[in-house]
């Protein structure tokens, strides 16, 4: 393993270099630096810029008891991509998190040898499902985006890591395939996977992250149907843990004991997306195995389930379609069915808990004002199969932007 | 599980050391280099143009269509085979969402669209643009149709920036090409 950190470091190295030869000045042959560069107007012309937005409104409301809203910048992302020669461009995203968390979203060199091949690496989106790859608030419905995006699949779900993406074109296909780095699931003698929300908490997004095993992330697009875009996700590996630091190769029960820190996993992910004319649907299924959840519950006292399992199907339509209207405003009205479970199958002698098992239903619109700015209103009922459990109702309201 | 990590690590190698090799390759960009005249030769057999002779053309463009704006990048053939007329070509450039593509757009003599092809895409996402099946949707049309994204051709999910700048480039070129027969009333 080692040869091989030493050979990407060194790749590394060499894409810098390539970096650093645009960096001089042709007349005198100084090097710039990023200053100068800026001040040359040198590097303004392979520059793009982008953000998107979503400021939200949410008024949760109860029969017996007051409820306050919820009023949030919920996320403001600066992207910037550079591009250093035809094929090869780093693109980076940077987030603010409710104003004041500042996250690191993507930042990648992608190297295109044709369209069949292009290597790729650094901090990146780990393809599974609709909204971690597609997540600016102008491409789905609702203010918030689908909770089985969030308790099932991490979005946003991002790793450091290193693979290979390309098209096909003859075959309508697009794949993605990484080795990333894993979950946090163990760190300094606290599990960090838990029953509610499974792997979420253990996301590293690239910040100080460790790795005592990498995994193997892949993904198939299908778009040879017209208005039919499918793909098939997998995501292959183990969670990783801070015992194997310092372990002694030679000691056996040091050994088991870090092996029960750590669980496998196995998510695969299938999505659709469909629009004809003003009609527009798109479905997920995504299953997840996670193997020696008995052990790691056993060891940290967590209740993370063995089997996670969701899908929704959502289903809109533009009403302004009829109208061919010459500003190309969109009035789209949908409704989502959302079922995720993220305690499907416990493992060993922890029960499964109910609360876990649960049903939303989105329903609203969103007002495409102009191409990249979009005005949403939905309600949503959230629901599970805990017999004590009141249901949940909520109203949202909020703006979205991308450009 | 053993022999998967032996696997893992023999991907790390050879993505190591491919990325090593390229690291120092370069690239010097050219219009219209060889390399795409080569995918515009091979668009063209496959459309039974095989014979058919590349003749620069210029429409008229001191007639822009209304809404038009030149990027520069277009440029326009007229296809012939000895003396008949077959069609006309254009191949122009496009952003993509952080890049450029190339595309081709063959007409026949009525200045109907018979050939639709991306011939480089250099980045990832909005690759989709490139299914022929997507392509085909601007199959006979001309400058008086409307070519208007999920109006009068289907977008693609995830693909939308792409769909909407190959749509346009191609609505332009084939209003530009309308001024050819302005310019050369003796063409068909």
């Amino acid at each position: 393993m080692k040869a091989s950190w030493l050979l990407i470091i060194s790749c590394c190295w060499g894409l810098t270099l390539q970096a650093q030869v645009n960096n001089v000045d042709t007349l005198t042959n100084q090097p710039l630096n990023s200053a100068s560069n800026i001040i040359a107007g040198n590097s303004s012309k392979n520059i793009t810029l982008g953000a998107y937005a979503e400021m939200d409104y949410n008024q949760p409301f109860a029969k017996d008891v007051h409820r306050t809203g919820n009023l949030d910048v919920h996320r403001l992302v600066l992207f910037m991509g550079y591009q250093f020669s035809q094929n090869t461009h780093f693109v980076t995203e940077i987030e603010f998190e409710h104003i004041k968390e500042v996250y690191v979203e993507q930042a990648f060199i992608n190297h295109r040898i044709n369209n069949a091949l292009s290597f790729r690496g650094g901090l990146m989106l780990v393809p599974m499902g609709i909204i971690n790859e597609y997540h600016e608030p102008t491409t789905y419905n609702g203010v918030e985006r689908p909770n089985l995006d969030g308790k099932i699949i991490p979005s946003t779900w991002r790793e450091l890591g290193l693979g290979v993406t390309g098209t096909l074109p003859a075959a309508s296909l697009r794949y993605q395939a990484y080795l990333f780095n894993g979950f946090n699931g163990y760190d300094q003698g606290v599990g960090m996977l838990r029953g509610n929300d499974a792997l979420r908490a253990g996301r590293q997004k690239g910040a100080e992250s460790y790795m005592s095993s990498p995994n193997f992330s892949a993904k198939i697009d299908h778009f040879g149907v017209l208005g039919l875009k499918i793909g098939l996700a997998g995501y292959f590996g183990k969670s990783q843990s801070t015992l194997f630091e310092q372990l002694d190769k030679n000691n056996s029960l040091l050994r088991a004991h870090a092996d029960s820190s750590v669980v496998g996993i196995s998510m695969v992910g299938l999505d659709a997306r469909y629009q004809k004319g003003g009609f527009q649907a798109r479905g997920q299924l995504v299953n997840a195995q996670l193997n020696n959840t008995d052990q790691y519950n056993g060891l940290t006292g967590r209740d993370l389930g063995a089997q996670l399992f969701g899908y929704y199907l959502e289903v809109g339509y533009d009403l302004l379609r009829p109208f061919e209207l010459k500003s190309k405003q969109r009035l789209v009205l949908f409704s989502r069915y959302e079922k995720y479970n993220t305690h499907k199958v416990m493992l060993g002698e922890g029960m499964t808990n109910a609360a876990f098992d649960r049903t939303d239903i989105t329903t609203g619109f969103s007002y495409h004002i102009a191409y990249g700015a979009v005005i949403k209103l939905d309600y949503q009922r959230f629901q599970n199969a805990d017999q004590n459990n009141m249901d949940q109702h909520q109203i949202n309201t909020g703006l979205g932007i991308w450009f | 599980m053993q022999y998967y990590f032996k696997y893992l690590k023999k991907v790390w190698v050879t993505l190591g050391l491919s990325l090593l090799l390229l690291s120092s390759w370069t690239f010097a960009p050219v219009i219209w280099p060889d390399s795409l005249w080569k995918k515009v030769d091979k668009g063209l057999e496959k459309n039974g143009m095989k014979e058919a002779v590349k003749e620069p053309w210029m429409p008229n463009l001191s007639k822009l269509p209304e809404g038009v704006v030149l990027t520069g990048n277009e440029t326009f053939y007229r296809l012939k085979k000895g003396e008949n007329i077959l069609g006309y070509l254009a191949i122009s450039s496009a952003p993509s969402r952080h890049n450029h593509f190339e595309l081709l757009v063959r007409y026949d003599t009525a200045l109907r669209i018979k050939q639709t092809q991306i011939l480089t895409y250099r980045e990832d996402y909005g690759g989709e643009i490139m299914s022929e099946r997507w392509l085909k949707q601007f199959m006979d049309k001309t400058f008086k149709d409307p070519i208007e994204v999920s109006q009068d051709i289907q977008g693609i999910s995830g693909a939308t920036i792409s769909v909407r700048s190959a749509t346009q480039e191609i609505h332009k070129l084939t209003a530009l090409i309308q001024g050819i027969q302005h310019t050369h009333p003796n063409t068909p």
